[in-house]
């Protein structure tokens, strides 16, 4: 099948949206498929070759966050032109209303179209003003795709699409094989408490996770706390005082680092305030054998399996969060209970299991 | 404004009117052809999943008697094509066929059991995918067609309102 992706954030940046267009790719060419990848990206960012470059994107306050995002008659043009040259059989558009090429590619398409939604935000003033202009090429998506109950509720709701769901494919196996990181490695009295997400961005809750150190340290003194990720770390470490010394910045780590860290630590934890649709980065670290605990958002606790595979503590409490820590750190055998359970419960999320069902949608809307 | 002014206003408001009924119209039409193609895709991955039905139905998968009946259940399917209420019944008895979550479980670990279980799965899977792209396309051409432009100016033509599809198509559990 020749199949056209389009991402509507730029590839010049890391970006969950990104790396799942990248992977699914990556999975369809390896199961024999043409594929193409539209994306933003600026022309000097090394893309892999199946990746065509829609030239720079700006980036944009959108959906609660910073999204690098390609608009223009520049961006139309190069839309349009790859989807002539592309003679695709079918379309997959990810995140169709985002002001970006997806949205371009939605008015230009003019055969099959399969598109995933990934964001549980509401949509945004802009677009629903101009939903009106973008509802009839909406009507062209024939097999729609969500990657969360949360996300396909607000693609129900804002846009009246009903989707299935198809959760994000994680590399299982890189995860459950990769070798422990020396450097952030936990001991019996040195755990490792890991936090992953940007630093500067409140919704990922670094001062939640923070705030939670003191009770946590003083039930175990030799506790670290790992954090890892993008962005400005001062601001959010400023009034830590004297629990500084337990925090230990990575700054921004790679794929094989975020694994290692994964598989070394003793938990991580997803403190995340709100505009998570789905959650990847738990079942990453569950596929690497981490203890989870996080905060008790609609997407978390589904999949956590409403606490069954990962501990919950209230959304933004720090005190709630110690107390999931210190009981994580205590019960090693529940815990171990735990993550044995959530290692075998991940392979649902393995690109061999979600390119399958991607693929049987293909076929459905193709009439295959 | 001089009588050319009036001529140019009226020009633009009648060609207004017509790209809006233009556009309103193309959506009818297409959404028309999506309701076709989920009716011929849906049919198509239902008869897949009779014919798989009653293949395995030839092998070791099951016990002589539940072979029978389900070899009777997809021959039903067949016969009824375009869709009806023997492809619910067939998904009753592939269901009971088939077993539990932990019947799935143990049969998965015998390969040629496993094999026949997951190529019944995926098609299962399908069909599910089908009938509901289908739903979706025939929920959206209704509420394109209760609009008044559509209606007023009998955009959908002689096209009868599309029909869901209502068959119980809900797959074992473990499977798919």
């Amino acid at each position: 099948m020749r199949i056209g992706l389009v991402c509507p954030y730029s590839f010049d940046v890391a970006g969950g949206v990104q790396f799942h267009v990248r992977d699914l790719a990556g999975e369809l060419i390896s199961r024999g498929h043409e594929v193409s990848v539209l994306a933003p990206a600026e022309e000097d960012t090394p893309l892999p070759d199946y990746v065509v470059a829609a030239g720079g994107s700006m980036a944009i306050h959108y959906n609660g966050s910073v999204a690098r995002l390609a608009f223009g008659p520049l961006a139309a043009r190069r839309t349009r032109r790859w989807l002539a040259d592309g003679g695709f059989d079918l379309l997959h558009i990810h995140e169709p209303v985002a002001p970006s090429l997806g949205m371009l590619a939605m008015l230009a398409a003019q055969g099959p179209v399969v598109a995933t939604f990934h964001s549980s935000q509401t949509a945004s003033r802009a677009l629903r003003a101009a939903y009106p202009l973008v509802r009839g090429s909406m009507e062209k998506i024939v097999g729609a795709i969500a990657v969360s109950e949360d996300a396909r509720r607000t693609a129900m709701d804002h846009l009246g699409v009903d989707s299935v769901i198809i959760p994000n494919g994680v590399h299982v196996d890189y995860f459950a094989q990769a070798e422990p990181d020396p450097r952030w490695q936990a001991e019996p009295d040195r755990p490792v408490v890991a936090f992953l997400g940007r630093v500067d961005e409140p919704r990922k809750g670094l001062k939640v996770a923070l705030a939670a150190i003191p009770p946590v340290r003083e039930a175990f003194p030799g506790v670290r706390f790992v954090v890892a990720g993008a962005g400005d770390a001062v601001a959010a470490l400023d009034h830590l005082g004297g629990e500084r010394s337990v925090v230990e910045l990575a700054g921004p780590i790679t794929d094989a680092e975020k694994a290692a860290l994964f598989r070394g630590c003793s938990l991580y934890v997803a403190p995340q305030l709100g505009g998570e649709s789905f959650g990847i980065v738990l079942v990453e670290a569950m596929a690497a054998g981490a203890a989870v605990v996080a905060s008790d958002l609609p997407a978390f606790s589904r999949v956590l399996d409403e606490g069954d595979l990962g501990r919950l503590f209230h959304l933004g409490d720090a005190p709630s969060l110690a107390e999931a820590i210190i009981a994580v750190l205590t019960n090693t055998i529940a815990t171990a209970d735990q993550t044995a359970r959530a290692s075998r419960a991940v392979w649902r999320y393995d690109w061999s299991t979600v390119t399958e069902r991607v693929l049987a949608v293909y076929d459905t809307v193709t009439g295959r | 404004m001089g009588w050319t002014g009036t001529v140019m206003v009226t020009l633009l408001a009648a060609a207004a009117v017509v790209a809006a009924v233009w556009y309103a119209a193309s959506r009818v039409d297409r959404m028309h052809r999506r309701v076709e193609q989920g009716w011929a895709s849906l049919q198509l991955q239902l008869t897949r999943r009779a014919s798989v039905a009653l293949a395995l139905a030839h092998e070791n998968l099951w016990d002589p008697v539940t072979s029978v009946v389900v070899a009777e259940a997809a021959r039903a399917a067949l016969e009824a094509l375009p869709w009806g209420a023997e492809h619910s019944e067939l998904s009753a008895v592939l269901r009971t066929a088939i077993g539990d979550a932990a019947q799935v479980e143990a049969d998965l670990k015998i390969p040629e059991k496993a094999l026949s279980l997951r190529e019944l799965g995926a098609i299962w899977y399908r069909a599910i995918l089908a009938r509901r792209f289908l739903n979706d396309a025939v929920s959206v051409t209704a509420r394109l067609r209760s609009r008044r432009l559509v209606r007023w100016l009998r955009l959908a033509g002689r096209t009868p309102l599309p029909q869901s599809c209502d068959i119980d198509d809900s797959a074992p559990d473990g499977i798919s």
